[in-house]
């Protein structure tokens, strides 16, 4: 992997890598090579997966028009 | 005087009440009391004011259409006619239809609103957009105090940390609620970041929920870019806003669900991808092991040791095996426990005497198996099924022929 792919760009690789193995036109050559790169990919879903920590922001625009976020926290009721 | 019966009496007042021109069709504004929900859908009540009561029923064909749900304490419009439960001899209203008394002119609002905005279309299901399956970000349209945000942090964490929450927080009741919301619906649109909107609020009462039933809220959520889930009150509480969004969920928290995949799905899903690559390794490398067999069909090759071996094959003959193997020995324990209770109760010599057999002992207890071991004016006990005999021997007989005895 070239550059950091998020969870979902990952997942969505690896769905990639799965039709073009089961493509006929596919050689052993490249197939080997999208295999290494299907596990790499498998083992970094599964770190995340594993240490995903849950982001909650509030959504803040200035008055000329540029968004920000910044950390939500709960208002009292 | 002729006699009449119950029966008659009670379909003679039933004809009578149902040919009143006035009870055929009446409008009652009262309070609602014992309250029950059948399991048919017929909904029984009482209708109450200060001074009186009348029993209510409304059959389940009129009580699927009600838009809100009847609880005892509310005060309510009902609509129907006066008849006779000839069972019971009491006279009851037929509800037809209800509402919730002094929000009527709400309620009309609601519907005109609802008839026009269908006929526009905005309900049709060819605008609907799909909920993305895996989002990134999903901003959730609330007020930033309630219980619904609450919520949706809550159940959104549990199934999926990975999915990032941005909370726009808006009015939800009051005034300038609907235009709070549709502003912000407009918001997270010219943002951008978000993959899916979740907007909505807690319950409460048809009039807090108002916002939500109103034109710009509904238009705001028609034209929106990135598919919207409603999340409005409970799960009874439909307004325009559901109508209208490409998703509607009874409860904020069930919002959540739709709109958050659980983390262990991706999981699976992952675990699948991984599997599916894996087995078209494992088939491509066979493949190419065959043609190149075929072409060098060599003496190492031919001895290679097959390190392509299926192995899922062999587990799953190995699994098939031992289940088998612990079938047949939980079976055969079974049956040999249940042979051995037939032995104990076959055997037992009370399970003789219950056929009417006896037996014959002497005084001191011991059995007597032959007339030899008796003589007259002994005493001897007969043990019956049910009891003893204690008997006298007033005389005895051989028998000559062994085979009488049968």
């Amino acid at each position: 992997m070239t550059k950091k792919k998020s969870f979902e760009e990952a997942l969505k690789r690896l769905e990639e890598i799965a039709e073009q193995m089961e493509n006929e036109e596919t050689g052993l050559e490249s197939s080997v090579k999208l295999y290494k790169e299907g596990v790499e990919l498998s083992v970094y879903c599964a770190d995340i997966l594993g240490k995903a920590q849950q982001q909650v922001s509030e959504l803040r625009e200035s008055a000329d028009g540029v968004f920000t976020k910044r950390s939500f926290s709960m208002g009292e009721e | 005087m002729k006699l009449y019966t119950v029966s008659q009496i009670n379909r003679y007042i039933k004809n009578f009440l149902e040919n009143d021109s006035f009870l055929g069709n009446v409008a009652v504004e009262a309070e609602i009391s014992n309250f029950k929900l059948h399991s048919s859908g017929h909904i029984y009540f009482t209708l109450k004011d200060e001074r009186s009561a009348i029993n209510c029923v409304m059959f389940a064909s009129y009580a699927s259409s009600l838009k809100f749900m009847p609880e005892s304490g509310m005060k309510v419009t009902a609509k129907g006619y006066i008849s006779l439960y000839e069972k019971t001899g009491q006279y009851q209203l037929y509800v037809a239809s209800m509402e919730p008394a002094g929000i009527g002119a709400l309620y009309m609002a609601y519907e005109k609103l609802k008839a026009r905005l269908e006929k526009a279309g905005l309900f049709d299901a060819e605008y609907k957009r799909p909920i993305p399956d895996m989002p990134k970000t999903v901003a959730v349209i609330t007020s930033p105090t309630g219980a619904a945000v609450r919520d949706i942090i809550n159940v959104s964490g549990r199934r999926n940390p990975n999915v990032e929450l941005v909370i726009v927080p808006v009015l939800v009741q009051g005034e300038n609620a609907a235009a709070d919301i549709a502003g912000a619906i407009e918001r997270v649109n010219r943002w951008g970041g978000a993959d899916t909107i979740i907007v909505g609020r807690g319950g409460g009462s048809i009039e807090d929920l108002w916002a939500f039933n109103e034109e710009i809220v509904a238009k705001a959520i028609f034209f929106s870019e990135i598919p919207i889930i409603s999340a409005v009150g409970h799960e009874t509480d439909f307004t325009i806003a559901d109508f209208v969004a490409d998703m509607r969920a009874p409860t904020p928290s069930a919002a959540a669900e739709l709109a958050i995949p659980e983390g262990s799905e991706l999981g699976n899903r992952m675990t699948t991808l991984l599997r599916r690559i894996s087995d078209r390794l494992t088939a491509k490398m066979r493949e190419s092991k065959m043609r190149l067999d075929k072409v060098l069909s060599s003496y190492m090759l031919k001895n290679m040791p097959d390190m392509l071996m299926d192995n899922d094959a062999y587990v799953g003959e190995l699994y098939t095996r031992l289940t088998r193997h612990i079938t047949t020995r939980i079976e055969s324990l079974r049956l040999s426990y249940k042979n051995c209770l037939d032995n104990i109760e076959n055997r037992s010599p009370l399970n003789i005497l219950r056929k009417g057999y006896s037996l014959t002992t002497d005084k001191n207890g011991k059995v007597i198996k032959s007339v030899k071991d008796i003589n007259v004016n002994e005493e001897i006990d007969i043990r019956l099924d049910d009891g003893i005999i204690n008997a006298v021997v007033t005389g005895e007989e051989d028998i000559i022929d062994k085979e009488e005895k049968l």
